[in-house]
């Protein structure tokens, strides 16, 4: 494998001249045991390679005495995470025509950014987590696979699972860079991505005059042609020249954000770790205002503030509209903060269960989405639980049967020895064969919240039951039994009073149904079979939720601001 | 590797660069195609790619004579790839391959006759396999396996050039076999109905014109996706299609074929004999076939499960697991047989304890509740004639013909 393995076709050995062949092996031999800077050093090859390109030197170019270039410390890994290839990268990189990321975002967003001096450069700014320990936390599940560092946050994809959120396209309004409409559920996840995206770009855009300054010079460095300055291979990051364009652009962004000490700092002596966002706000009760700018800490909850917001939730009394806004609230602060750890994990199974419970699918399939993304990078969690589930929304509402037949095939055997997945894989044999009784039972004994998924699927199981016992019985069905069969009655209690109710319940529900009714002489209730056969019928749904409390309406909720 | 010298390098690349131009002015689509085959490891290519790691420059050469450099486009890349494949390299050995056939695509589309379809044939195959490979490379180093997908995309675009009026439109089925291929690997079979709808639709394809293989090829996808949408009477007349035009030494491919059509043929009640079976070496059915004979439903299950993970990937578990009303069926007119050889009058009555005390003798537990519940369904499904009486708990059957039999149809849902 040749030292630069990306899958990047600039940097393809064979594309490029020997002399810059080597070039490149020295730059990457520099770094060969630390992945972030083979990232931040790939990452400025690109660009090297790029401008020599453009300006038709990448050949005539004497590769072999080209000066090559430090990559700092730390800065490598904010470089590394700047560019991600799904957002535009820091406009400014991105020159070359061959790698032109979604372009909309360039020029709207340096306007804008122009206009409002980003708020964040008149604080002790601290932008990003750039955070040594969730790197680390990649490098380890990644195997040091430069990708890690390429894909930031909820972008990370694993392309085994199925139930993936698309990548959406970022919409841009106003040239905020952000989503500016105002909710559906599902665009939260867009949020977060954008949120992420904007930082990258809040970061570069914020110095953007002295930024096109940089630009003319290092364009003009590649027409001091070759040849030059044969005997210096490394630059010290104080010299001018093209390797500092990395420093000199950290220590401009550290000017423009009038850090109090660091405005004279060299780059090594940079705290890297003081320009993380450290939220400093204590509040544990915060609602939930989507973000239109760069945060400010003094709004971002600490880590420990949002475990105790995140049991204030889990303990409250309140309805799901407050639950959700803490919960979105939460997360965002997560996001912004690039918390992934136990407490994101629980974060999202707290509010995908209460979606669930609600039936806020929308929700819920935003949240489960990041859940697998969270477990397949080793974070711990109930994985079983929500395979279970995850199985359970494969079989109930998409009658694909490739993605039933790939998520089954993609069990572990220590999954299907889980009570929960059991329980997800018995209700999908009971569907598929259209077996009633098994699956009321089964519906009845659900562990977790299998019964909330379970819920959406009763309707139609009821009905084909119904249909089917209509034609194979003769010549009638006590109520009483179908009653119980199907699920109506409550099976904990013994009193009469309960069983009365599931047997109302029932013949509510048969009734709404077409069913035919007669009284046989002993005065109990019966189904006629042979005339249901042509009276029963599927009713329109209204628009109701599973449990018919329509100020739970989904829809009602989005709509709601308090 | 023995020592290799510039001169022979040399010879080596000239040589190959003299077949390219040739086939192609010579119009010879046989040894073009042989010219591209890259995976196919043959000594010749593999030798010329010897060649061209110690040249390193056979871009000079390329552009040394206008006989040669009215290719370049094509060869240049080519040869990287080649190159690339050599040195393990997968990923930009595919890369540089798609470039290749990129520029042979823009050449290909100017050639009138289907003279070099042979040779479009070997690049979609190649388009193909490289990329499997290269993602193969990509996931083991961690990163995202993208390469397969874009082979789809560029193969598309292959269609596209393929699907006009010309002489050319034959090798369309080709490319589109690789696109279904491509698409089974990668899990997106829906993305199978856009090209399937071009070929059984668009006016300017004659299914009887593509060539045998071809169609064998083509009929057996389409029948392995009748088979996913459990619509049995279609995956039947494809893929006994693709069964009877396959040619028989072909073994492996009757026994691809057969892995799919076993389980659609139980589905509508034909059982394969077992000599089939063991010819082309499916036992996994065995067990499936022999339950279905005796009604027992507890060799069913066993033999699902014992073959789960096998039955999951190729996709027939769900198939295979709706048999268990036929089974069901079986065992209830195996006790109906009995019934009758005791009393012939009452037979047509059989009382549901007397099936859950079979169910016990098969070693499955089954309520009351249950088994009725299946009797329903069975009745429901025409798997059986009659009707249960649930206050006496008994199933009545018709007197006649209670347990019909499939003939062909599948299963009611």
């Amino acid at each position: 494998m040749s030292p630069n393995n990306a899958a990047d076709p600039m940097l393809k050995p064979t594309m490029l001249p020997k002399s810059l062949r080597g070039y490149v092996e020295r730059a990457f031999g520099r770094y060969k045991d630390d992945d972030a800077k083979r990232a931040a050093c790939e990452a400025y090859m690109k660009d090297i390679i790029t401008e020599a390109r453009a300006d038709g030197t990448l050949y005539t170019r004497d590769w072999d005495s080209e000066p090559l270039f430090t990559v700092p410390d730390s800065l490598s890994i904010s470089k590394a995470n700047i560019q991600t290839p799904t957002h535009a990268s820091i406009p400014n990189y991105n020159k070359s025509p061959v790698r032109r990321s979604k372009s909309r975002w360039e020029p709207l967003a340096e306007e804008k950014m122009l206009e409002k001096p980003v708020s964040a450069s008149n604080e002790i700014g601290k932008y990003g987590s750039w955070d040594r320990k969730t790197f680390s936390g990649y490098s380890a599940t990644k195997d040091n696979s430069l990708s890690s560092f390429r894909f930031s946050g909820p972008q990370q994809r694993t392309p085994s699972k199925s139930a993936q959120r698309p990548m959406k396209r970022q919409r841009i309004v106003n040239g905020t860079g952000l989503t500016n409409n105002d909710d559906d559920a599902s665009s939260d996840s867009d949020k977060e991505q954008s949120l992420t995206a904007y930082y990258s770009g809040a970061m570069a855009l914020a110095n953007n005059p002295e930024e096109k300054k940089r630009r003319e010079s290092r364009s003009k460095r590649f027409d001091r042609g070759q040849g030059h300055r044969p005997d210096i291979n490394y630059f010290k990051p104080k010299n001018a020249g093209p390797a500092n364009l990395y420093t000199r652009r950290a220590s401009a962004l550290m000017l423009s954000k009038s850090f109090d000490d660091s405005a004279n700092q060299a780059v090594e002596d940079i705290d890297w770790d003081a320009l993380t966002v450290k939220g400093t706000c204590q509040e544990i009760e915060k609602r939930f205002l989507r973000l239109t700018s760069a945060p400010d800490p003094s709004t971002v909850r600490p880590e420990d503030v949002l475990e105790k917001a995140l049991l204030m939730v889990q303990n409250s009394q309140k309805n799901y509209l407050y639950k959700c806004d803490q919960l979105k609230s939460i997360r965002q602060d997560i996001t912004v903060q690039r918390i992934r750890n136990q407490l994101t994990v629980k974060v999202y199974e707290t509010h995908a269960r209460l979606a669930m419970e609600v039936g806020d699918l929308a929700e819920y399939n935003q949240c489960q989405s990041q859940l697998q993304i969270l477990y397949s990078e080793g974070i711990e969690g109930c994985l079983m639980e929500f395979a279970a589930y995850n199985l359970l929304c494969v079989i109930l509402h998409s009658n694909n049967k490739k993605d039933l037949l790939t998520s089954m095939s993609r069990l572990t055997p220590e999954a299907k020895e889980d009570d929960a997945v059991k329980h997800a894989l018995a209700v999908r044999a009971a569907v598929t064969s259209g077996n009633y009784v098994t699956f009321f039972r089964l519906y009845k004994s659900a562990p977790n919240l299998n019964t909330c998924l379970m819920d959406l699927y009763v309707e139609k199981m009821r009905y084909k039951a119904a249909v089917c016992m209509s034609k194979s019985y003769r010549p009638t069905v006590p109520i009483s039994y179908i009653a119980q069969i199907l699920g109506f009655s409550n099976a904990a209690d013994e009193n009469g009073e309960t069983e009365l109710s599931g047997l109302d319940e029932c013949l509510e529900w048969l009734k709404a149904h077409g069913a035919s009714l007669i009284t046989d002489n002993t005065g109990e209730m019966q189904l006629d079979a042979k005339a249901s056969s042509s009276t029963l019928y599927m009713p329109e749904p209204e628009d109701a939720v599973a449990h018919g409390d329509s100020s739970l309406a989904v829809n009602d909720f989005l709509a709601r601001t308090t | 590797m023995a020592y290799l010298s510039m001169g022979e390098s040399h010879r080596r690349i000239t040589d190959y660069l003299n077949r390219f131009a040739d086939a192609i002015n010579y119009q010879d689509g046989d040894s073009l195609a042989r010219l591209f085959s890259v995976s196919s490891d043959s000594p010749s290519l593999l030798s010329l790619a010897d060649a061209l790691n110690v040249f390193q420059d056979a871009n000079r050469l390329i552009k040394q004579s206008e006989k040669f450099s009215q290719f370049g486009e094509v060869v240049a890349p080519f040869f990287r790839s080649l190159q690339c494949y050599r040195l393990g390299n997968l990923v930009d050995a595919y890369g540089a391959f798609e470039k290749a056939s990129n520029a042979f695509i823009q050449e290909f589309r100017n050639w009138e006759s289907g003279w070099a379809l042979e040779a479009l044939y070997v690049i979609a195959y190649e388009i193909r396999v490289l990329a499997e490979r290269a993602d193969r490379e990509l996931a083991s180093n961690g990163k995202s396996p993208e390469k397969l997908k874009g082979a789809g995309s560029f193969l598309m675009k292959v269609f596209g050039v393929l699907a006009g009026k010309g002489p050319k439109r034959v090798g369309a089925l080709y490319v589109t076999c690789q696109l279904f291929k491509i698409y089974f690997k990668l899990g997106t079979v829906n993305l199978c109905r856009s090209v399937i709808r071009s070929i059984e639709t668009a006016r300017i394809f004659d299914f009887e014109e593509f060539p045998i293989r071809d169609k064998v090829t083509y009929m057996y996808y389409t029948g392995r996706l009748e088979v996913l949408n459990e619509n049995f009477p279609a995956a039947d007349q494809k893929l006994s299609y693709a069964l009877t035009h396959c040619c028989l030494s072909k073994e492996a491919n009757i026994r691809m074929i057969l892995k799919y059509l076993i389980p659609v043929k139980l589905s509508i009640g034909i059982l394969p004999k077992k000599q089939l079976l063991e010819n082309y070496d499916l036992v996994e059915y065995n067990n499936i076939v022999e339950a279905l004979k005796r009604g027992d439903l507890r060799l069913l299950r066993s033999a699902l499960q014992e073959n789960e993970d096998q039955f999951l990937r190729s996709g027939v578990y769900l198939v295979l697991e709706k048999l268990e009303l036929q089974v069901y069926q079986r065992l209830l007119k195996k006790i109906y047989i009995i019934q009758k050889q005791k009393d012939p009058s009452k037979a047509h009555q059989v009382k549901l304890e007397v099936i859950v005390k079979a169910l016990k003798w098969l070693e499955i537990e089954m309520d009351l509740d249950e088994v009725e519940c299946i009797v329903a369904i069975l009745i429901y499904k025409n798997l059986m004639k009659g009707y249960f009486a649930h206050k006496s708990k008994v199933v009545v059957l018709s007197k006649q013909d209670p347990f019909p039999k499939l003939n062909g149809k599948p299963v009611a849902s």
